[in-house]
């Protein structure tokens, strides 16, 4: 089961996304604002925080830093209408699994749950003594 | 320090003779250095993985699993940093020298820094 916070003020956004990962195993989570998101990261373990960039409240960038000031071992992936090179960035340093268009589709969705495996497979291994 | 296990992130084939990786996550090997009552005892080196965006978690497990008390970086990521630090890693910083003997020396002498929050860099979305 991999536990995802999703973060967004506009409950249509919302809603799509939770559609997204209808089927696969996921449970997800709503938090309306950056620092609504951040109590719950405080609070409980998640998998994966999905985040628009413009919160109410706080920048993308700087959300997602002090998301992982508490919970460094959360991936994240930002929608963001920014052209690579900006994103690259605004972002660098913060270890961002990936950035999804403004609408995330059911590709982008296949994407990031692909992304997550690999990065728990490589995780095994090292949790396995494959590289020692 | 007096006793304990430092990580030196390294080029090719690693050892107190080689040289560091300027990219943390990129690097080929890293350079395991045992110090015992302030002195060397043994070095060693451990491979690194296969590195993917946003994967700067798996060598921060890597090294706690293999009891590293220490790191020492040139760069590195804010999430990387943080890593480390939940997972009880000290991370100290030299930007300067390319060679691991001299800086694992300084370690051990207690010349060398931790790194600070306004130091971490970037490039690739934590790669450092």
């Amino acid at each position: 089961m991999i536990s995802i916070l999703c973060v967004t003020p506009d409950k249509a956004w919302y809603m799509a996304v939770e559609g997204l990962f209808s089927g696969n195993s996921v449970k997800i989570q709503w938090s309306k604002s950056a620092s609504s998101a951040l109590s719950a990261l405080n609070d409980q373990s998640f998998d994966l925080l999905i985040t628009q960039e413009d919160l109410p409240d706080m920048a993308g960038s700087r959300f997602v830093e002090s998301a992982i000031m508490i919970s460094p071992m959360i991936n994240c992936a930002v929608s963001s209408p920014l052209n690579q090179k900006k994103f690259h960035q605004a972002y660098e340093g913060l270890g961002v699994l990936m950035q999804l268009p403004v609408m995330p589709g059911r590709k982008e969705a296949s994407d990031l749950i692909e992304k997550l495996s690999h990065i728990d497979v490589l995780q095994m291994g090292v949790k396995q003594g494959e590289y020692k | 320090m007096k006793n304990g296990r430092i990580a030196v992130p390294s080029n090719g084939e690693g050892g107190l003779g080689g040289t560091r990786s300027g990219h943390f996550g990129h690097c080929d090997v890293f350079t395991i250095v045992d110090v015992e009552e302030g002195k060397i005892k043994e070095v060693s080196t451990i491979k690194n993985q296969e590195h993917v965006q946003g994967g700067c978690m798996v060598p921060v497990n890597l090294l706690s699993q293999n009891h590293v008390n220490a790191l020492v970086v040139g760069g590195i990521g804010m999430r990387p940093l943080m890593g480390f630090r939940q997972v009880g890693i000290n991370v100290f910083h030299d930007d300067q020298r390319p060679e691991i003997e001299p800086v694992v020396m300084d370690l051990i002498a207690g010349k060398l820094a931790e790194i600070r929050n306004d130091q971490v860099c970037g490039g690739g979305g934590g790669q450092h």
